[in-house]
């Protein structure tokens, strides 16, 4: 054995379930996105771009290709759904000075992607204020019908609302082994979204912040599987 | 499995050849638990990140990276790294020495003989202690989650 060897690239198609939020039907992609057909829209959450050198800034030498990487990632949903428009629903970047730390190329990669559409960068905790020169337009939050995207969730959220930042993980436990993924967190009244950003942890969906967002009302994980979701309900789901 | 070997449909022989250290082995490695746990101690030794100790304060979710993502990501971007090759030379030779068991399959080739027991032999209890403690990743999981929701289904319309 000679050295390991090159993992596979992201699939040729799409795959995606089907979430309801606020009456909206929405396609929830495998790779961590949302798409609204109707709308042509497509959202992404705590993309962090930037965390590798952010990290190395503080002497934590990460391999850099973490923007290459979640860029990649972007690309290949944006191809297969063509969207009008699309939003990154905040911690875009890993810090403020994130957008200063681009290479050429993820720069280019960047622009690249927005050309022929809305780009809607959305302020997060980690990224309060608009960059230059990396295109597209600031906004604190963005209402659209009955969907209001922001980045923070809601205590109690409100009907149609669809944030970010809590990175939600799920854990089932079958056959004594217990699974970890990525999920969207939907009640059918609100949503958050899974972190897309390639270095992103997460937060258990059994951890009282989903609970503050959700409030006494039930919700679901649905989890991000190779080529569907799983659903199940946040209380048949493990703790850490 | 006993089954299929009495029926003639198994080859033992053909199930233990030598052929299954290359590619068959090195495409398992590379996604095992195995081989992500060993990236992870060489990410430690190297100073890329630091260990985690019990009953340490619940880090941050931005505080720490998990070295299974960084693993992924370099796989795909840099697949010479030095961590990557030094993971890899320790999996292969640390944990699973390949050149004894290439060497016990050449020894035991055409001599395998199969017995079908009526009980657990004791033989088998270390590799029994192991059942259920391996993670397991990708197909594998997915049917696992395939199989949960299916059965919470199920037990919701009974």
């Amino acid at each position: 054995m000679s050295q390991p060897s090159r993992a596979p690239s992201v699939p040729a198609t799409a795959a995606h379930g089907r979430v309801t939020v606020a009456g909206i039907a929405l396609a929830a992609d495998c790779l961590g996105a949302l798409y609204w057909p109707a709308e042509g829209l497509l959202v992404v959450s705590d993309l962090h771009l930037e965390k590798g050198s952010s990290f190395a800034r503080r002497g934590q030498l990460l391999p850099p290709y973490d923007t290459t990487e979640t860029l990649a990632r972007l690309a290949h949903l944006i191809a297969h759904y063509a969207p009008r428009t699309v939003i990154a629903l905040g911690d875009n970047f890993h810090d403020g000075d994130g957008p200063g730390r681009l290479s050429p190329h993820g720069r280019a990669s960047l622009i690249a992607l927005q050309r022929g559409r809305d780009w809607i960068w959305i302020a997060g905790n980690h990224d309060p204020d608009p960059a230059g020169g990396i295109g597209g337009s600031f906004a604190a939050s963005l209402s659209i019908g009955p969907l209001t995207f922001r980045h923070l969730p809601s205590r109690d959220a409100p009907d149609g609302e669809i944030a970010g930042h809590l990175h939600p993980v799920a854990r089932v436990a079958q056959r004594g082994r217990a699974v970890s993924r990525r999920c969207f967190a939907c009640d059918g009244k609100a949503l958050v979204m899974p972190a897309f950003g390639a270095y992103t942890g997460g937060l258990n969906i059994r951890d009282r912040a989903f609970a503050a967002v959700f409030g006494a009302r039930k919700f679901s994980a649905h989890m991000l599987g190779e080529d569907r979701l799983y659903a199940f309900t946040a209380s048949r789901c493990l703790p850490d | 499995m006993a089954f299929a070997v009495e029926r003639g449909e198994l080859s033992l022989d053909r199930l233990f050849d030598q052929d299954m250290l290359g590619d068959d082995l090195e495409a398992w490695l590379a996604e095992s638990a195995l081989m992500k746990r060993t990236f992870r101690n060489c990410a430690i030794i190297a100073g890329l990140i630091e260990r985690r100790y019990p009953g340490e304060e619940k880090s941050r979710r931005q505080m720490t990276i998990s070295t299974d993502l960084v693993y992924d990501v370099l796989r795909k971007h840099q697949p010479d790294h030095l961590l990557l090759r030094a993971a890899y030379a320790d999996a292969a030779s640390g944990l699973l020495d390949v050149r004894r068991v290439s060497e016990m399959l050449a020894r035991v080739k055409g001599h395998i003989t199969h017995n079908p027991l009526d009980h657990v032999s004791p033989l088998a209890v270390p590799v029994m202690l192991e059942i259920g403690r391996e993670m397991v990743y990708g197909e594998a999981s997915d049917a696992l989650l395939a199989e949960a929701e299916a059965e919470l289904i199920k037990e919701a319309m009974s």
